[in-house]
């Protein structure tokens, strides 16, 4: 009897295993019923528009590309930075501590005193100092911020120099870069690139002067701020025979 | 490190099957990638049918307010910058109104399905990458803790996991470090030199995201001897509700894989091919919580260097109640099995008869290959 109730109980269980699976898609367990479909009856190839399309290249292709249009974009830089430190070189000059700012046909020169500090920036040298020159017969006692950016253009200079003892505006140069720096968050935003422009403030009147070459970065926001703020010079000082000169 | 705390620390998760040289007959540079989109990719909120009349009136709420256009038919959600990017350099190739055979809408039954490809969910123990490597003789190692069904094959898959991820255990090197200073002056030189080369020698990646996986994958693709195929899980697809952000964020978390894959293959890229799956696409009409529902068709993403890219191929069904798969899925009128198929058969030098018949017991699959490769 228990013999017979074993063998039934076994026979019970071997009929509820599941039957095993196989590796050729036969296995037993029930199936999905799977759709009748039309495919690739009407596969159809949609090109991305040509005027978007670009060459396909191999990635051996693509790294010659990029190299030889990095090799295209430097050789316009140099020749570009060549041009605009040639321009620049006419506006400012140091050697030993002691630099010298020409506007138009009027010559500055300051010596360094020893107010001296460096400005800590990240990507760049400067320093900030109180220099003493001469504009013209005026004697200029002036906070300068004088900033190489040597480390990445080789050539570059920035020069903003504000008179300390003269009218309610003279800070105005000093204070728009403070503003435009805070403005874009970050020490030197644009010390990548070109030198794009120059510009010049000279007017002993007003006592807002400012010498800079600056980094191609036409739509940065520094530059707008910069920009935007030398114009409102101009249009501050119109009239109070103000030479603002932009060139580019 | 314990499996858990694996995968609690996983954006997404890798595995890779590699092959020993000498088991490599065809195409031994060739490597295969697939991302498997985990929960079901919207195809049309991906790769958008813009010139679609009926898009706006299903759908006007999951749709993004720009688009990256392709041509007069197609455009890319704004997410998929890169990839557009490489659509525009015919590097990748858009297909959409796909899916495998699976109708069901079940996550499980479908990811099982999609990876085993056979002719029920459930029914392999092996996956079609796999079988593919079965077929010309590869064994393979698995860079994973759990080897996916996908790469699974009949020859035995050795498992590895390298230890050295953040947090892990290193044995080798803490037992090395604990016996340091036991030792003389001499030996402690010695054992200096032993700590070194274990610890270079072990896996550095401490970033499990999926985007860090990806570059891995591609440095360990690239390699002459390195991994055959590769698969990056990437999570959180199931858009059921506020659809928009939530799948901008995971197809901007797809674009820079795909990005980081290409960087880190180098010229390898010219050699691969990644394939994006996912197990169904999702209702063509919004639902109630501004997301969508599993569906049937979505599109694939098929890119790689040999890839004719810079196109949407579609077999389009349309989007009107009566073109729709059950009057509320997209239908998917082009088999995925075909698409996979092409992929294993430039990877691996296989005749497609071979894969269809052995690989996808499919022996009518469809040859689509020449549509895929340039």
């Amino acid at each position: 009897m228990k013999l017979a109730y074993l063998a039934v109980v076994t026979a019970m269980l071997a009929g509820c295993q599941s039957a095993p699976q196989k590796p050729n898609g036969t296995g037993s367990v029930e199936r999905i019923n799977i759709e009748s479909q039309t495919y690739q009856e009407g596969m159809h190839r949609y090109p991305v528009d040509a005027e978007f399309l670009k060459p396909k290249l191999s990635i051996a292709q693509q790294q010659l590309a990029k190299r030889e249009a990095e090799k295209e974009r430097n050789r316009k830089r140099n020749l570009e930075m060549a041009e605009d430190v040639q321009l620049a070189s006419k506006f400012y000059a140091e050697k030993d501590g002691w630099f010298t700012w020409v506007t138009d046909q009027k010559q500055f020169i300051a010596a360094p005193n020893l107010k001296s500090k460096p400005m800590r920036l990240l990507m760049a040298d400067g320093r900030e100092q109180i220099v003493k020159g001469q504009l013209g017969n005026r004697q200029i006692e002036a906070r300068a911020k004088v900033i190489h950016f040597g480390v990445l253009t080789d050539r570059s200079v920035m020069l903003i120099i504000a008179p300390i003892n003269s009218t309610p505006g003279s800070e105005t140069s000093i204070s728009i870069f403070n503003d435009a720096v805070a403005a874009c968050g970050t020490a030197l935003p644009y010390a990548f690139g070109d030198i794009h422009f120059i510009s010049k403030t000279t007017n002993p009147a007003v006592a807002a002067k400012q010498a800079c070459i600056v980094e191609k970065t036409q739509h940065d926001r520094f530059l707008r701020v910069f920009y935007n703020n030398a114009l409102s010079i101009e249009q501050q000082v119109e009239g109070a025979e103000l030479e603002l000169g932009l060139s580019s | 490190m314990k499996r858990r705390d694996f995968l609690k620390l996983s954006g997404g998760s890798l595995a890779l099957a590699s092959v020993p040289t000498w088991a490599r007959s065809n195409n031994p540079n060739r490597r295969l990638v697939v991302f498997f989109l985990e929960g079901g990719l919207d195809g049309l909120s991906a790769l958008i049918p813009k010139a679609e009349g009926a898009l706006e009136s299903h759908r006007e709420s999951l749709l993004p307010t720009s688009l990256l256009d392709l041509n007069s038919h197609w455009a890319l959600d704004p997410s998929l910058r890169n990839t557009h990017k490489l659509m525009l350099s015919q590097d990748i190739l858009g297909v959409h109104a796909t899916n495998f055979p699976y109708t069901k809408r079940s996550h499980f039954e479908g990811q099982n399905f999609i990876q085993g490809a056979g002719k029920a969910p459930f029914t392999e123990s092996t996956g079609w990458i796999g079988r593919g490597l079965d077929l010309v003789n590869y064994g393979g190692r698995a860079m994973s803790l759990d080897t996916p069904l996908l790469l699974r094959g009949t020859t035995s898959i050795d498992n590895y996991y390298p230890a050295h991820v953040k947090g892990a255990y290193n044995p080798s090197s803490d037992l090395l470090k604990r016996i340091h200073s036991g030792l003389s002056e001499q030996w402690q030189t010695t054992n200096e030199k032993l700590i070194a080369r274990v610890t270079k020698n072990t896996y550095q990646s401490n970033d499990r995201s999926p985007n860090a996986l990806a570059r891995e994958a591609g440095k360990a693709l690239s390699q002459k001897d390195g991994p055959i195929a590769a698969m990056i899980r990437l999570g959180g697809y199931d858009t059921h509700a506020g659809q928009g952000s939530r799948l901008g964020s995971k197809l901007t978390e797809l674009d820079l894989c795909i990005s980081s894959l290409k960087d880190s293959l180098g010229e390898a890229w010219d050699n691969t091919t990644f394939i994006t799956l996912t197990e169904f696409g999702r209702t063509v009409k919004v639902n109630g919580s501004s997301g969508s529902d599993h569906g049937y068709g979505t599109c694939m993403f098929i890119g790689g260097g040999a890839v004719n890219g810079g196109a949407v191929l579609a077999d389009w069904p349309g989007l009107a109640k009566s073109d729709l798969f059950e009057r509320r899925d997209l239908m998917a009128t082009l088999d995925s099995r075909s698409l996979c198929a092409a992929a294993l058969e430039h990877t691996l030098g296989l005749e497609h008869d071979e894969i269809a018949e052995r690989v996808f017991f499919e022996p009518n699959l469809k040859r689509v290959t020449d549509r895929i490769y340039l």
